[in-house]
């Protein structure tokens, strides 16, 4: 008998053959055997369940002419008309385009930002100066959105105003900068930025801690200024960081901040401050329109999807390194 | 281009410890130096003050006659290898290779022809557009030579390079750089802590201890005349057997060792022992047979095996000689089993004594 016909004849080894026909009864006894890993886990798998994937039977109101007295089953079935509504109504289109903008400019010029202070961090030689300045630039994520906006109103207040009162030093007028919808976009990345730029740091800052430092020893045998340090050696480095991190950040790009443009925000800016979320927030809490909302909501959904897709397929392409 | 290098009373302290305690050492143009030393004797700490990556508490360092305490590491003129390779993961070999002359802005040409040069020399011709995720150890350290080797240095530095590499493949290595030093004929600091290598590679062996250098010479110098008990024992494999013995109170030309046993010295010139003296009575494993022909050379000691370790062309004896444990290296098959009574016969012209309290060498 030939080794190949030896091959073809010998059974499958048992523990193949279990892998193939009883994957729940190897489940089981994985859970038997680890059942307090299991039992931890059991927790986030509740939350996931009754936060995440019981709410979803709640979608198919998008499809449904919804009546609180029916209730979501009883509702009837309508297609896609609620969908075909919002894209005739004006203000949801505007609050795609707001959504984007504001999302596309949150993305340009805050995603960049933690980057640029984890390098500069990095080259603070002073182990006590180099504290002071991570404490203080991660102080801010800790404070409520809900403060952050009324320190904002505050230091832009047109007659209180620390901002208007320089403004005002140098013989200029005051700005309403929360009523005029030109500065609400400059106003909420720049008060993002500031709020977060120094949290998100710490990630690139544990990135650049594990490049092996040798490779500056190196590059400093070879003749390396510090700037190209940074930009042959840390920043090269970190790419794989960074690309992971721009990918879960696309997966967020229809997620503005919601509370805080809520708090900021006010009819005389909707023009550039409306976003999709306060849009629904507006449509199905104030205005009752549970199904429209819903479909606004699951149209947020499968465009956020579609951006992560695509952003994870460039990022494995480009840089080999994706979320999933 | 090949370089001097003077090394004096250089030494290294981090706030209140002192790591490297003046240390002098002078390599001639194209020597190859191995400083060799357990963990924490300040070698590669001395290494990278001349490689300018530590700052010089005190002394001086000059290359070529030129003083470089205050130069940075890219005026010195030196090309260092590290020991985890040190080689950036988004370059490809090529790059790598060209890293520090395309910093220097070299024009392409020249970079092309350097980083072919190298290749040639190192087998790295088809390796040059992988990355250093996709190579081997030895690869990867046989880049992280090309590397210093396109910056064609006035000195070579070597720290540990061959430390992450597995036992066939240092020995591999250990060739390649003998062959690579033979080559281009540069002077070469290397530090390791494996005297295997340092007996292999070296011109001269620098060995050190706590921040001091205990013996400088060739490695034979050292293997056959080791200044004290530290080197004795550091240098050779299995390390020279040390016992504690005094010599005779009736005859200073009788070594007595504490335990059991007593071996008759050969006079020596220069050599002053006094009677009853505390000394440690060594002698290398390859110095002692278990079937020599007795004569005036020869002293015998009775013994009882313990281990046996077979290596195949050779073997391992441990044997008891009273309290105390004898290594003896025996070519060939040995019948012998733990627990055979047996008689070592001591090459007395390899015999060593070092003073018990100093630990220097008096014989």
């Amino acid at each position: 008998m030939t080794s190949a016909t030896k091959a073809q004849s010998l059974p499958l080894p048992a523990a193949t053959l279990e892998v193939r026909s009883k994957p729940l009864e190897r489940l089981w006894k994985d859970i038997k055997r680890d059942w307090l890993l299991y039992a931890m886990l059991l927790p986030t798998i509740i939350w996931f369940l009754v936060f995440l994937y019981k709410p979803m039977i709640g979608l198919q109101m998008a499809f449904k002419q919804y009546s609180a007295w029916k209730g979501i089953a009883g509702s009837p079935w309508i297609g896609f008309d609620h969908f075909v509504t919002l894209f005739q109504s004006e203000q949801f289109l505007r609050a795609i385009r707001n959504t984007l903008t504001l999302s596309g400019l949150s993305l340009l010029f805050g995603f960049p930002m933690p980057i640029l202070l984890a390098l500069m961090i990095n080259e603070v030689y002073s182990k006590g100066y180099r504290k002071a300045i991570q404490t203080i630039v991660y102080l801010p994520h800790f404070i409520s959105v809900v403060i952050v906006a009324g320190l904002v109103v505050t230091f832009l207040s047109p007659s209180t105003g620390v901002v208007n009162n320089v403004l005002s030093w140098f013989g200029m007028d005051r700005i309403y900068f929360l009523t005029q919808p030109e500065w609400f976009r400059p106003i909420y990345i720049s008060s993002n930025i500031w709020k977060e730029a120094g949290f998100d740091s710490i990630v690139y800052l544990a990135a650049i801690m594990s490049i092996n430092p040798a490779l500056y020893e190196s590059a400093q045998v070879d003749g390396a200024t510090r700037w190209q340090m940074i930009t042959r050696i840390t920043l090269p480095c970190i790419i794989p960081t960074i690309a992971v991190l721009l990918v879960i950040r696309l997966g967020h790009i229809l997620e503005v901040g919601f509370e805080y443009i809520i708090l900021l925000y006010q009819p005389t800016t909707y023009e550039t401050a409306d976003v999709i979320s306060t849009y629904i927030y507006r449509l199905g809490l104030q205005g009752a329109r549970y199904d429209i909302a819903t479909a606004a909501g699951i149209f947020n959904a499968v465009v956020a999807l579609v951006i992560v897709l695509f952003a994870n397929h460039m990022s494995r392409r480009i840089t080999k390194t994706g979320v999933f | 281009m090949v370089a001097s290098v003077s090394i004096q009373n250089v030494v290294k302290r981090y706030d209140k410890t002192t790591v490297v305690h003046g240390v002098s050492l002078d390599i001639e143009p194209g020597e190859f130096v191995v400083l060799v030393g357990p963990s924490g004797c300040g070698k590669s700490t001395t290494l990278r003050m001349v490689a300018g990556l530590e700052e010089i508490s005190g002394g001086t360092i000059r290359i070529d006659g030129r003083v470089i305490n205050d130069l940075a590491p890219k005026d010195r003129d030196v090309a260092m290898v590290f020991q985890n390779y040190a080689l950036y993961p988004h370059l490809n070999v090529r790059d790598n290779i060209s890293f520090g002359l395309r910093l220097k802005r070299t024009k392409k040409s020249v970079i092309d022809s350097a980083v072919k040069t190298a290749a040639d020399i190192l087998g790295l011709q088809p390796l040059l557009e992988r990355k250093p995720s996709d190579l081997s150890g030895g690869q990867r350290q046989r880049v992280a030579m090309g590397r210093a080797i396109v910056r064609d240095p006035k000195v070579f530095l070597f720290d540990e390079p061959l430390s992450n590499l597995d036992a066939k493949l240092r020995t591999q290595m250990r060739a390649e750089i003998k062959r690579l030093h033979q080559r281009l004929g540069t002077t070469v600091i290397y530090v390791t802590h494996d005297q295997v290598e340092a007996m292999t590679l070296a011109d001269r062996i620098v060995v050190m201890r706590d921040g001091l250098i205990e013996q400088i010479g060739k490695p034979m110098d050292l293997f056959l005349h080791p200044a004290n008990t530290f080197v004795a024992s550091f240098i050779g494999s299995p390390p020279m057997n040390l016992v504690p013995a005094h010599i005779a109170a009736d005859n200073t030309l009788q070594v007595e060792l504490n335990g059991g046993g007593r071996i008759s010295l050969l006079p020596r010139a220069g050599t002053h022992l006094a009677p009853g003296q505390e000394v440690v009575f060594g002698i290398r494993p390859e110095d002692v047979t278990l079937d020599g022909v007795e004569g005036s050379e020869r002293a015998q000691i009775k013994a009882t095996v313990d281990i046996v370790e077979p290596l195949g062309s050779e073997s391992i004896l441990h044997a008891k000689v009273g309290e105390h444990s004898m290594v003896v290296k025996v070519g060939g098959l040995k019948e012998v089993r733990p627990g055979d009574p047996v008689t070592l016969h001591v090459d007395l012209t390899r015999v060593h004594l070092f003073d018990a309290q100093s630990q220097v060498s008096i014989y």
